[in-house]
């Protein structure tokens, strides 16, 4: 039945690893159509650290978000999230992750339209029977700056805030890891400066692991910590960077 | 245009295909209605051309149109009348009547179905419909041998040789069975048992004496049926006529096919029912469509198409899919009614074989039905898609489904809808109408659209209450079904309202069968106090055309001491002409025992001058409605004895089978049939009703047909007899429901398709698919329910009309057996799951990933 959260972790456990893909092959079609979407890549997303995966279209960056986050199967190798290996778990033991130890950020905010802001950020743990933890909450909506709006339908908030109910409902649960894929895609670049400080903030102060798709080097430009694909293989990584630097990389890779 | 609209239709196969499958189910019942009365009319055509091909002519008492044949039989001094007659080759007379079987277990053959017709052999065989093929036997030549049909035979396993016990309108007979015959070609004239006697054996069995019931001639070669008509009805004594073998073909059909009109009518207001349910589920499957192409559309507004070009589009679709579905529903109803026609060969009617008969009239109704429906049910879609502006291919969001305030005007409509069609139906139940019919159906008509128009609005706040129970038991998977039937209103009700049409059907007829029931036992009770009654039980206590009770077994009880006050009714059916009309019921009761045995609220000393003056009791609805009182003389026409002058001599207050008294004495002078329908009596003081039942059913030990009931026994028959019409309306009926479920699981299909996107995210949080499917299967139950709810508030409102109307008739209260529709309520719980199975499952199965990227 209800039971309440597990108390909140400590500030930082840096290096403890939240997710990881380990020779992770992505295999579309066969003999002649075959596409390969990874292709070989190994990869560890820590607690605590905010990752962007970088990539021209087509190079497998949103591919390797999907495998781990298991939403998607690799073709081989090993994707785990915590000590779970997801490639072997069935349907139902992995929906139990996702609700325990996983969150999600869409670039189309995908808010249920009938229900209200809060209730929308409570869905998951309504969804997993789970009482929520009131101060929890009033921290997150009070730093998302959504506290007054909590009793409006998604169709009365604009896209910068329909985004931020998205993210207090991935960190209501407290996952072990949050992906976002193009999050502040739909947003203006206000909006989008907002979440993405939000999603660095997360990282730091709660230690949340967050991994997050991107072609906007502004966006990128948030990130602990930078990942490059290309024709499914990483082919480079950059840690505090800017805007600058990623842009002059993304040449380099030439598009 | 034409081209796109044909393309969308192959893109959605799923969905026009649960969209035609409403189409296909109430198109199939039409045609299958049709193409099953059209093959038994043909193969019955054919079957009495062969059976009276080689009868050129046949003499027989002559028939009024009106009151039918005035007599049964007419004196054998005809036949040489005839057979002197120039051009006539060979006459036969013939005899028939009443006569009944028994099986091997000493119990009528037939039991409440077919007729038992009795004949005299006919022994040349150009004039005998009956035909004993090589190995069956042979003809009856003594008094004591019989033939018997095909079919009887076989079902009751008798062989030649085998004795039989016949029942006629007297006592039972013993006879040996010395062929078995086939009707023409058929083993029997659909299910009728039929048997065969010596002709002067068939004459006294039948009670004719020295009399024939008809002669039938074959001309000598080179005279025409037609030119011996003449001659012989020259020579034919006053009230007999001569009609040729085709002209008697002729009649028999046109009897047949009236009777067979009628149920073809039956069966089509079925078929209209379940096709209205349909267009329902059309329309909204074309609503869906149009909104989840909305952006498509509007992308064709704004490269240029005109909003007609628009409309058309979807117009064409319905058209698409309506040629193709209505093609599949004549299909299906060739299946369903060959699958009749063996059902009821099942059940020993044993229809002659004959090929499906699909008249092109058949394929055009059914066609047009279907492709008319359609359209009209597309078309309120269909000018929603023209009304698309072409900005709406920018906008981001899919279109809204409409603003509240539109459906305050839709529903402002629907209550003035639904108000016109109350009072369509109430007057046409209480007023004196020509066509009461069409007043009611087009009430009913109007109501269901009416509600159907308010339904969205009513579906807010309704939704929100029926849902309650599962929201505060089941959390959050409830609330979101709940919300989601919430959030399109529209769709939400028109597969509630698809619903409701069945439902509401349902709950009137079980609202009238239990005030029937209720009202039956007061009746019953206060208008006959009789202890007891005796009726043919092959046929239940009324009917036309029925072998009823013989005089003889009056006269059987008339030295049981255990009872007193025996009462004859007997019965005339439409053929006795009252002034201008003709009465269903006719009848002649026993004046002086009369009072006793049933209370009908008579004046005082009426039956005493009945019986003293050849007089008229009349029911006081009947001589206000044509403006008689006491003592008008009044012209009463019998079919034997013509018009009489008859004195009204009393009225009666108390609804009975007939508005019409006279005394036995009356009757039989004038109706030649003197069956009884039924005989009502009481106990003799000092005895108990037991032991009266017990004596008088020993004093009609021969006859087997007959069956003595006392109160409590009646109380079942009728309740039996209310239940059996109950079931056969619910059978049919059940396909208008089958059809509302579907309509809903359509409605799931589209909408979980719709919310693919959503359905995806909420697995993404943690939503297990035994959630999902909960919560589609919560939806559907909702929707259900409200269906449920909407129709049995109006089919507790048409009961409710109809009872008003009925109350003149002594129905009076209105009882509502609340067990059954908590029934309704917990079916329709069950229909909602099995609505919900497909698209749960669908839901589901999601692929998650695909789902959130889904466009």
């Amino acid at each position: 039945m209800a039971k309440t959260a597990t108390k909140p972790r400590a500030k930082k456990q840096t290096h403890a690893i939240a997710a990881s893909v380990q020779d992770g092959q992505k295999i579309y079609g066969k003999d002649t159509t075959e596409v390969r979407a990874l292709d070989g890549v190994s990869v560890e997303f820590q607690q605590g650290v905010f990752t962007a995966i970088m990539g021209p279209s087509g190079s497998g960056k949103s591919t390797l978000l999907h495998c781990a986050a298991g939403l998607d199967k690799l073709s081989s190798g090993s994707a785990k999230i915590g000590d779970m290996e997801l490639g072997r778990s069935k349907d139902k033991a992995l929906t139990k992750l996702r609700r325990e130890k996983v969150g999600f950020i869409f670039q189309s905010f995908n808010l249920v339209p009938t229900l209200t802001a809060k209730e929308n950020i409570l869905l998951p743990l309504s969804i997993s029977g789970k009482k929520h933890d009131k101060k929890w909450f009033n921290d997150l909506v009070e730093l998302l700056g959504i506290k007054d709006r909590l009793d409006h339908t998604p169709s009365e908030l604009s896209g910068g805030q329909q985004q931020r109910v998205a993210v207090a409902r991935a960190l209501i649960s407290r996952p072990e890891i949050i992906f976002a894929d193009e999050p502040s895609g739909n947003l203006d670049s206000k909006s989008g400066n907002t979440l993405l400080s939000f999603l660095q903030t997360a990282a730091k102060k709660y230690g949340q692991a967050i991994v997050m798709v991107t072609h906007d080097a502004n966006a990128a430009a948030y990130a602990d910590e930078v990942l490059f694909l290309q024709d499914g293989k990483i082919v480079d990584k950059m840690t505090k960077p800017t805007s600058a630097k990623i842009l002059d990389k993304l040449k380099k890779i030439g598009e | 245009m034409f081209k796109a609209a044909l393309k969308n239709v192959l893109a959605h196969k799923l969905r026009m295909f649960l969209t035609g499958f409403s189409i296909i189910l109430g198109v199939s019942f039409v045609s299958g209605t049709y193409i099953f009365t059209d093959s038994i009319s043909s193969t019955f055509d054919n079957l009495f051309s062969d059976v009276y091909s080689g009868t050129d002519l046949t003499v027989r008492p002559a028939r009024d149109d009106e009151l039918g044949q005035s007599t049964n039989s007419f004196d054998e001094s005809v036949l040489g009348v005839v057979e002197a007659v120039d051009g006539v080759d060979k006459a036969e007379p013939e005899v028939n009547g009443f006569a009944q079987l028994l099986d091997k277990e000493g119990e009528p053959v037939g039991g409440q179905g077919p007729p038992s017709l009795g004949f005299s052999w006919t022994n040349e065989p150009a004039l005998n419909p009956l035909k004993i093929n090589e190995g069956d036997g042979r003809p009856p030549v003594t008094d004591d041998e019989i033939v018997i049909d095909k079919a009887t035979a076989d079902l009751y396993e008798f062989s030649v040789g085998d004795t039989v016990k016949v029942l006629f309108n007297g006592p039972t007979e013993t006879f040996t069975l010395v062929g078995i015959a086939t009707f023409g070609d058929a083993d029997s004239l659909a299910g009728a048992s039929l048997s065969a006697f010596e002709l002067t054996r068939a004459q006294e069995l039948f009670g004719y004496g020295e009399s024939y019931s008809a002669i039938n001639i074959t001309a000598v070669d080179g005279v025409s049926p037609e030119e011996l008509q003449e001659r012989v009805g020259a020579v034919l004594p006053e009230g007999l006529e001569a009609v040729t073998g085709e002209q008697q073909t002729s009649e028999q059909l046109d009897e047949l096919n009236q009777g067979l009109g009628f149920i073809n009518t039956a069966l089509l207001a079925f078929a209209g029912i379940a096709i209205f349910v349909g267009s329902f589920i059309i329309q909204n499957t074309f609503r869906v469509i149009v909104a989840q192409r909305s952006k498509e559309l509007a992308l064709l507004r704004a490269i240029g198409a005109s909003k007609l070009q628009v409309m058309r589009l979807v117009v064409y679709e319905a058209f698409f899919v309506s040629l193709v579905a209505s093609a599949l529903g004549i299909l299906l109803g060739m299946l369903i009614s060959a699958g009749v026609r063996g059902l009821m060969n099942a059940l020993n009617f044993s229809l002659p074989d004959g090929p499906l008969t699909v008249e092109p009239r058949t394929i055009i109704v059914s066609m047009s039905v279907g492709v008319v429906v359609t359209i009209f049910a597309a078309l309120l879609p269909a000018i929603r898609a023209s009304r698309i502006s072409p900005i709406e291919a920018m906008r981001e969001n899919e279109a809204n489904a409409g603003s509240r305030k539109s459906l305050f005007i839709r529903s402002s409509i629907g209550v003035v809808y639904a108000a016109i069609g109350a009072i369509l139906l109430v007057l046409g139940f209480n007023g004196s109408f020509d066509q009461p019919l069409y007043l009611v159906g087009g009430g009913v008509a109007l109501m269901f659209i009416g509600v159907a128009f308010v339904a969205p609005l009513l579906s807010i706040p309704i939704t929100s209450i029926l849902a309650w129970p599962l929201v505060v038991t089941r959390g959050v998977t409830a609330r979101l079904a709940r919300d989601n039937a919430k959030r399109t209103p529209r769709r939400t009700a028109s597969s509630a309202a698809a619903l409701m049409i069945g439902v509401s059907l349902v709950t009137m007829l079980s609202i009238l069968a239990t005030t029937f029931k209720t009202n039956i036992t007061t009746i019953l009770d206060d208008s006959f106090p009789a202890d007891l009654s005796v009726f043919n039980e092959s046929i239940g206590p009324a009917g036309p055309g029925t072998a009823g009770v013989p005089t003889s077994a009056e006269s059987a009880l008339d030295n049981v001491d255990e009872i007193t006050d025996v009462t004859a009714f007997r019965y005339a059916y439409s053929s006795v002409k009252v002034e201008d009309q003709i009465p269903f019921i006719f009848a002649g009761v026993d004046a002086d025992t009369m009072d006793k045995t049933f209370e009908l609220g008579a004046t005082d000393g009426a039956y005493a001058r009945m019986q003293a003056e050849d007089g008229i009791v009349i029911r006081t609805t009947a001589m206000e409605a044509n403006g008689w009182s006491v003592e008008d003389v009044i012209t009463v026409t019998f079919a034997s004895t013509g018009a009489q002058e008859l004195t009204i001599v009393g009225t009666f207050e108390d609804p009975f089978d007939s508005d019409y008294l006279v005394s036995t004495e009356t009757y039989l002078a004038n109706v030649e049939d003197d069956t009884i329908a039924i005989l009502a009596m009481n106990a003799s003081e000092g005895y108990s009703t037991d032991e009266a039942k017990s004596a008088t059913e020993q004093a009609l030990g021969d006859y087997p047909q007959l069956s003595v009931q006392d109160k409590g026994d009646l109380f079942e028959v009728a309740e039996q007899q209310i239940d059996q019409i109950l079931s056969l309306f619910w059978a049919l009926l059940g396909f208008a429901v089958i059809i509302a479920v579907l309509g809903i699981t359509n409605t799931l299909m589209l909408s979980i398709s719709e919310r693919t996107r959503e359905i995806g995210m909420l697995r993404a949080i943690g939503m297990t698919r035994r959630q999902t499917r909960r919560m589609i299967r919560y939806e559907s139950i909702i929707i259900a329910l409200f269906g449920a709810l909407l129709g049995i508030t109006m089919g507790a409102f048409f009961a409710w009309a109809l009872l008003q109307a009925l109350e003149g008739e002594g129905i009076t209260g209105y009882n509502v057996s609340f067990v059954q529709l908590g029934i309704y309520f917990l079916l329709a719980i069950v229909a909602g799951i099995i609505a919900a199975a497909w698209p749960a499952r669908k839901a589901a199965r999601m692929d998650v990933l695909k789902a959130i990227y889904h466009e």
